[in-house]
């Protein structure tokens, strides 16, 4: 209970102690650039919406906020020796929804049996598409001529306003096929998605990039849902993979076709989605200049498509394949004989494999038998090496023969031996006397609706911000700001650490006898021989690059020179007149040491307090620049990190110089609030560095 | 006491320190994570299975993976004083050679750019203590405790943004031009050290002198700047405030009453007297020589020691890193030493002891 009096003088004391700092110039600078650093800390969330680390590394869909290396707002304005230029783009959503936005579509073939019908659908039982789709419907009576391949484009038209190319573009389509029957679908569909520049006529197709969708698309396709959002796509197909990683090596082809038909038996529609697509334009940040970068141009670049001011169209072009090859059944019968070869995958060891299938095996095939891989699968195998009965299932080459020649298919799978561990096995399957039957089912209708949903088209721009975005797109004013947090909070908390170590030991080596204080303070001195910076970097490496771990490492390394200050001020301190009276009146030792020497050190330690902030602020980000920063915080050195690797060589001055400065703000205001407190509260010892 | 009790007591002690120094390495090492035979081998894909069994094997025996404990530190101890340091796990060459071939490029680099920022900040600091109180003191005491408050890779990073980036004066990184790997300046046989990331120092004995001193010369300006502009600040304030102490002594104003010029009162008998704790603190700087280049030699990927230490904990080699933990800390106590003694040497007022 502390009483009335008491209360009173501390505050009168306190109110005392704050007019005389305020006096000093340094120390109100100072203190007015820590509380601004901290409302910034406080208020990190209100004063930027973005999230500092983005979406996390492999999500699909656009990371951050604008594309890549985006430079600031303000750099239209700047000249271009400053990295500027009038050309940056702003981020634009050129396509939203065809329906509201206005579309019209082209069919590019004569049609003389068929029926095509292209027009806005609002009542169908479709998913997610409250505002409506586009209804492409193909018929034809299944008693005429097939019309072959029929194609058609449904497009919608946009304005570019700005003289440069976007940053990268982000498209995205949802296409439904829905057929006539539970089983087959009789006039399958390819599908690509275009850009087209109006003023030359031009044309890009954007989507389906990856080459090797290429022929994946058959029928008997397994659909399985996929990570992201439920989609569901066929199997061994991500949606993940439909973003281009502008920076991958070889960098991904913009090449191929997509069969777009029906999912599984007894399912009456099938989804083929890419939620988004991304393109960037390569090598446009990358300042031309000698001997920096060589940039693989292979890919599709965003500056030949938007390459400038004018009207372009998006849209989606399709292929009915009208062709008389219709779904069937096919059925072999006969004796099988597997000859193959096992390859261990760990060693080059190889075992001849002659495999006999004794009983009869049926395969069954799918139902449109074409060139193509289909899946395999024999029971009751017996191999001789390993195991007596296996069941294999691999994919078969399968080239269509004449059903009367013995039919020989290559065949690849894997099997697991004794250990464990999975065995290529490459060899072929013969067939003998083989029975072949096949049904073909005939349609009793022809028609396929492709619903158009979801066509939305957007740029991310040349520029974003305040302060532009890092090499994922993400905002690096919003880094900056989160960053603030990290370094106060590590330079006050490890600064409290090594303080409290030290005053602790300092105390302890001032007051007790000879021994104590001999080992306490030759153990200082090792550690102050031992350097600093590598230490804390193995033993970051040790303990895990935790912000935590930083605090406590730094607090346990850095109290020494703080403990011999107290240490010599303790041992003036002992030999005064007034421990002397204490000491005479009968005080013990921890009430001399609490009350009479504790009091008059105090000043020091908040002297330390302040001054010891820059060195482990500075430390920090030095950490964080060489590589040892929490994966889940952004701060300043890691900021530092990102713009050594990637903003340097594009001259992103606007990424590198806010970083260190805020760094070099906040280490020299600490500096500041330190040398005023050191000459508000030890005017006689003026302990300077 | 006398002058050889002292020698002998420092070296008592710096001999504690060392066998401090290599029980924390020790220790250290001991509780990294993992399994200690895998802490001190390459992964098995990248050798032939005999050379890998053979090699760890020797590995075994070197760091005493399967011997108790205190043979195991019985063993660090006998190699680290032998200077026997294994094998990099990455180049699979010997350590200590390894160092040796990256020792010239740190000591040139930290080595001039201590000395010449001692000559700037000592002549500065002079200065300013003798103008004391006026603009240009607080202009440069200001100026020396930003530039000492600022990190020293963002130092670098602005300056290779300016000067190489911008206006494409100087290299940004390297020891040397990296065309001179494949196209050598002169058609002498040179020999190119793959593992030095640039190339070996005797590039210099055998080719065209002028140009290859002139490259080496360009790529290790901005590295020394950035630790010039680093370390100069402290020296101004160390200096100006020894010299502040040694101005007010008594014997100055007999020296000015006495009509000696000011320059001689300031450098003869101001300086002079100050000069004990800049000695002994110049001692102390080139003990962290090893250190300080950890972060400089990083942002412009000069190829000395401190990047080699960098490369290493990014890698996990610990081979590497255990040796140069161990060297590091060797220098400071040498350093520390050497302090020491130059302040026993040089001032006849300490009592030894």
């Amino acid at each position: 209970m502390i009483s009335k009096k008491k209360l009173k003088f501390n505050i009168k004391r306190l109110l005392n102690f704050t007019k005389v700092f305020f006096r000093k110039k340094q120390g109100v600078v100072g203190v007015v650039i820590i509380l601004a650093f901290l409302l910034i800390a406080i208020c990190a969330p209100l004063l930027t919406p973005y999230n500092q680390l983005g979406v996390p590394h492999n999500a699909p869909i656009h990371q951050g906020v604008s594309s890549p290396w985006a430079k600031p707002s303000w750099a239209r304005y700047l000249p271009t020796w400053l990295g500027g230029g009038p050309e940056l783009s702003e981020n634009m959503i050129a396509v939203k929804n065809p329906l509201e936005q206005g579309w019209r579509y082209k069919i590019l073939s004569d049609l003389t049996n068929g029926q095509l019908k292209v027009e806005p659908n609002y009542y169908v039982n479709y998913p997610n598409s409250p505002e409506g789709c586009i209804a492409v419907t193909y018929k034809r009576n299944p008693n005429t001529q097939p019309e072959g391949r029929v194609k058609v484009q449904v497009e919608s038209e946009f304005y570019w306003p700005y003289s440069g190319p976007p940053g990268e573009l982000s498209g995205s389509v949802t296409l439904l096929v829905n057929g006539t029957s539970a089983t087959h679908l009789f006039v399958p569909v390819e599908a690509w998605v275009y850009i087209e520049r109006l003023s030359d006529g031009k044309k890009w197709y954007l989507w389906p990039p990856p080459s090797k969708l290429k022929g994946e698309f058959g029928h008997n396709i397994e659909w399985v849902p996929s990570g992201t959002q439920g989609v569901i796509v066929p199997k061994g197909y991500e949606v993940n993979k439909t973003v281009i990683n502008p920076h991958s090596n070889p960098p991904d082809e913009y090449s191929g076709e997509v069969y777009i038909s029906k999912p599984r038996n007894g399912d009456t529609s099938g989804w083929i989605t890419t939620k988004q697509s991304t393109i960037s334009s390569s090598g446009r940040n990358f300042i031309e200049r000698e001997g920096l970068y060589g940039f693989p141009n292979k890919r599709l670049d965003l500056r030949t498509i938007v390459s400038g001011e004018g009207n372009y169209t998006y849209g989606v072009e399709m292929v009915f394949m009208d062709e008389e090859i219709y779904p069937s059944n096919l059925t072999l019968t006969g004796k099988i004989t597997l000859m193959g070869i096992i390859k261990l995958e760990n060693n080059e060891t190889i075992y001849e494999l002659p495999v006999n299938l004794n009983t009869h095996q049926i395969l069954r095939l799918p139902p449109l038998i074409k060139d193509g891989e289909y899946d395999v699968s024999i029971k009751e195998s017996s191999f001789r090496v390993y195991k007596k009965e296996i069941e294999i299932s691999g994919k078969l080459k399968v080239h269509v023969p004449n059903h009367a020649d013995p039919i020989v298919f290559p065949i690849s799978f894997s099997i697991p031996n004794q250990y464990g561990i999975q065995e290529l096995v490459t060899g072929s399957v013969s067939f003998k006397d083989v029975k072949a039957k096949t049904e073909v089912i005939e349609p009793e209708t022809i028609e396929t609706i492709v619903y158009i949903d979801n066509l939305s088209l957007r740029f991310f721009g040349t520029c974003w911000g305040l302060l532009g975005t890092d090499q994922y797109g993400r905002d690096l004013f919003s880094q900056l700001i989160y960053g603030t947090w990290v370094s106060l909070y590590v330079g006050t908390l490890s600064s409290v650490c090594s303080v409290v170590i030290g005053l602790v030991v300092g105390l302890v080596a001032g007051y007790s006898g000879r021994a104590v204080d001999e080992i306490l303070m030759r153990f200082a001195d090792m550690l102050l021989v031992i350097p600093f910076l590598p230490l804390l970097i193995v033993l970051m490496a040790v303990l895990g690059a935790k912000i935590e771990n930083l605090i406590i490492l730094m607090g346990l390394l850095g109290w020494m020179g703080f403990a011999r200050q107290v240490r010599s001020q303790v041992l003036s301190l002992r030999e005064r007149p007034f421990v002397e009276a204490a000491k005479a009146a009968g005080a013990g030792r921890s009430h001399i040491l609490m009350r009479h020497i504790l009091p008059n050190v105090m000043g020091l330690v908040y002297v330390t307090l302040a001054t010891s902030v820059p060195g482990a602020i500075v430390a920090e980000a030095a950490l964080s620049w060489l590589g040892f920063f929490d994966p889940w915080r952004m701060s300043w050195g890691r900021m530092l990190h990102d713009a050594q690797q990637y903003g340097l060589s594009t001259y992103a001055w606007w990424w590198v110089i806010p970083p260190g400065l805020c760094i070099a703000a906040l280490a020299f205001s600490f500096i500041l609030l330190g040398f005023a407190l050191d000459e508000v509260l030890n005017p006689k010892l003026r302990i300077r560095r | 006491m006398g002058l050889r009790m002292y020698i002998v007591k420092r070296v008592i002690y710096s001999i504690i320190l060392l066998f401090f120094v290599i029980t924390l390495n020790f220790i250290i090492f001991m509780l990294m994570p993992g399994d200690p035979s895998s802490l001190f081998m390459p992964p098995p894909g990248n050798m032939p299975k005999e050379e890998y069994e053979k090699w760890r094997h020797e590995i075994e025996e070197l760091y005493g993976l399967h011997e108790p404990i205190h043979i195991r530190f019985y063993k660090t101890l006998i190699r680290l004083l032998t200077w026997n340091f294994g094998k990099s796990l990455v180049t699979w060459r010997p350590v200590a050679a390894e160092m040796l071939e990256k020792l010239p490029w740190t000591l040139y680099l930290i080595g001039t750019s201590t000395i010449i920022s001692i000559i700037i900040g000592v002549a500065l600091g002079v200065l300013v203590a003798f103008k004391r109180g006026g603009k240009f003191d607080n202009i440069m005491v200001l100026t020396s405790i930003v530039t000492y408050s600022l990190p020293t890779f963002w130092i670098g990073m602005v300056f290779i943004l300016i000067f190489s980036i911008h206006l494409g004066w100087f290299p940004s990184a390297h020891g040397l031009p990296t065309g001179w790997a494949i196209n050598p300046p002169h058609p002498y046989s040179i020999e190119v050290s793959q593992a030095s990331s640039g190339l070996s120092i005797n590039l210099l004995l055998t080719s065209d002198t002028i140009v290859v001193i002139q490259g080496f010369l360009r790529h290790s300006f901005l590295p020394m700047l950035t630790l010039i502009l680093f370390s100069y600040g402290g020296w101004i304030l160390l200096t100006r405030a020894v010299m502040l102490e040694s101005l007010t002594e008594d014997y100055i104003i007999t020296a000015r009453a006495k009509g000696v010029p000011e320059r001689t009162v300031l450098f003869k008998h101001a300086l002079k007297n100050a000069s004990l704790p800049l000695i002994t603190s110049a001692a102390l700087s080139f003990g962290f020589i090893l250190t300080g280049a950890i972060i400089t030699e990083a942002v412009f990927t000069y190829p000395g020691l401190g990047r080699w230490v960098w490369g290493a904990i990014a890698q996990r080699n610990y081979a590497i890193l255990m040796p140069i933990f161990y060297v590091i800390a060797i220098c400071v106590i040498v350093a520390n030493f050497v302090a020491d003694l130059l302040y026993g040497i040089i001032d006849p007022r300490i009592k030894y002891g």
